[in-house]
């Protein structure tokens, strides 16, 4: 068993992501949890079992809410308590990590307070915790700052203390344990500070999110991931980060004039500006109406499913709400008989179609069913749902192709919120059982 | 576009069975190099419509892909490299594709096809 030390942050998402990247690497099954200490399910110390350090390291490489991973050589509600259970550990993994010629560096991650050490007390806490400790292990290596072999973690959480509007009851707690690995993906939210992009909208993801949209899909080399509802392409970035290949449509691309430089600005210079691969695709298209090989509804039976493969992973963030309802294809105003109106001849080329409201359940059946049909199995599909708050108050969409992974509540306020729901491809398309299904759904909707 | 995009775009005009392949003019294209990857290559040929991929990259220029796919024996280093360059490193920047079966012609503007449809296009 490892200590997992979370984020506190998007508190549904983290087990979802640690779950995503362990299937990711082969080793999902393999993953149990343990309830955290004092049974606060919101606690970012969680216990894991895990087959092997190798992966918590292959974990660590992506995760953006993990903090790290943990050999916990002890714990306790004090000092005493603590130092009992590392005198109790394994004395042979404690000699090979704190042998004579090793270097050796312990940080405090308290959770709920901070302790800072400065020049004048020559570091005093850190020293101290460190001195407290040394009853139960003796570090025969050589202390050192930067760049040491071995790295420990003296946590200490303390109770009751409110962080970042999210109270905490956290029972207090001491953890003391030898860092197997330790966040590194989190740099990339830097990378891609949305307040440094030149090219953004109203609802451009932000990039935290993105970066875990992206593990949830499992973007990577030699994976192609569709965003239909790419927008400002930040979702794609996140992808093409972590090494896949992108493919963005939106009804709407846009380019537009950055306001310092006068240049025009698009998703092809946001990843050009990333140094990130272009995208391999980016197309005008309405996910109602897809233009793809195989797609028409009228289309020969033989020819269904045709496009089947060419995609690993489709994420999106589908349109709704006031700020950016959905939009599909097709006429506002219509001939006496009903029919749309003909654009002539001459202004077909610069003609702007018009569109009508696109309802969210129409857009999520459009969505499920087209990544039924383009993914290949084993592939994923992950997207926003907008929804209320509590337990079992969204419903959650299916398709006879896929199945649920996950399912994360991001709260937005104490009523609203959204939730990410990722599903697996597991079974190859087969039009028949989309089509009885469909008509299944539109019954119960009725 | 490249022509891996291409391959995957079908006309969606109301009235059409298939709408595929499209036709390609080109006005201009560019080329650029990308990273070779030998496994995705292979992964995505057998999902191609190999005859519709060989004429789009014919009529750009490359004609030293096999007529028929190819078969097990055929598919030596030489061949991924023409067959990467031809899927993945030509750009039609500016153009038009057109819909084999109505003549919608979709235009192709800074690199992206426009398949929005008009609203006597759609049902």
């Amino acid at each position: 068993w490892y200590l997992c030390y979370f984020m506190h942050r998007h508190l549904d998402f983290r087990r979802a992501e640690f779950q995503a990247l362990a299937d990711l690497n082969g080793f999902g099954d393999a993953v149990e949890w343990r309830a955290p200490f004092g049974g606060v399910e919101h606690s970012p110390f969680h216990y894991v079992r895990l087959p092997s350090d190798d992966a918590a390291r292959a974990i660590m490489k992506r995760s953006i809410l993990t903090k790290g991973i943990v050999e916990l050589w002890g714990e306790g509600n004090d000092q005493d308590e603590l130092n009992a259970a590392i005198a109790a550990f394994d004395a042979e993994t404690k000699a090979r990590y704190t042998a004579e010629g090793s270097t050796f560096k312990v940080e405090l991650e308290d959770f709920g307070k901070t302790l800072h050490g400065t020049r004048d007390d020559n570091w005093g806490p850190a020293v101290r915790r460190i001195d407290a400790l040394k009853p139960a292990v003796e570090f025969n290596g050589r202390a050192r700052m930067k760049g040491a072999e071995h790295l420990f973690w003296s946590i200490e959480s303390a109770e009751g203390n409110d962080l970042r509007g999210i109270p905490s009851d956290i029972p207090s707690r001491h953890y003391f344990g030898r860092v197997v690995a330790a966040s590194a993906a989190r740099a990339a939210i830097n990378t891609y500070d949305l307040k440094k992009r030149r090219y953004l909208g109203p609802t451009s993801m932000d990039v935290e999110m993105s970066l875990i949209m992206a593990n949830m899909v499992h973007a990577g080399p030699g994976r192609v991931v569709w965003d239909p509802f790419c927008g400002t392409g930040s979702v794609l970035i996140a992808a093409a980060h972590f090494g896949a290949m992108t493919m963005g449509s939106d009804i709407d691309v846009r380019r537009v004039k950055d306001k310092r430089t006068g240049e025009h600005v698009d998703v092809w210079t946001n990843f050009k500006d990333y140094a990130l691969p272009p995208p391999i695709a980016l197309l005008r298209a309405d996910l109602h109406k897809p233009p793809f090989r195989g797609a028409a509804a009228s289309g020969a039976a033989s020819e269904r499913g045709a496009c089947e493969g060419h995609l690993q992973g489709v994420v999106g963030d589908p349109p709704y709400g006031v700020r950016a309802g959905g939009r599909k294809s097709g006429g506002r105003k219509r001939l006496p008989d009903g029919t749309a109106r003909a654009v002539p001849e001459q202004h077909r080329e610069n003609h702007i179609p018009s569109t009508v409201p696109y309802p969210f359940h129409e857009c999520m059946d459009d969505l499920m069913e087209q990544a039924a049909r383009l993914l290949s199995v084993g592939g994923r599909l992950s997207f926003f749902v907008p929804g209320e708050t509590g337990p079992n108050t969204t419903p959650v969409p299916s398709h006879p192709m896929l199945t649920l992974r996950a399912s994360s509540m991001q709260l937005l306020s104490t009523r609203w919120g959204r939730r990410l729901v990722t599903f697996e491809k597991t079974k190859k398309y087969d039009h028949e059982a989309a089509e009885e299904a469909k008509a299944a759904l539109t019954e119960a909707r009725k | 576009m490249r022509l891996l995009t291409h391959n995957l775009l079908a006309s969606n005009v109301k009235g059409t069975t298939a709408g595929f392949p499209l036709k390609l003019e080109v006005l201009v294209k560019e080329e650029r190099s990308t990273e070779f990857d030998a496994a995705f290559l292979l992964h995505t040929l057998p999902k191609l419509n190999w005859s519709a991929f060989r004429a789009a990259a014919e009529s750009l220029g490359v004609d030293k892909l096999p007529s028929t796919y190819p078969e097990r024996d055929e598919l030596t280093n030489e061949f991924l490299r023409v067959f990467h360059h031809a899927l993945l490193e030509i750009e039609v920047q500016e153009g038009y594709l057109i819909c084999p079966e109505t003549g919608r012609r979709f235009p192709v503007r800074k690199g992206i096809p426009n398949m929005m449809l008009n609203e006597d296009e759609v049902d």
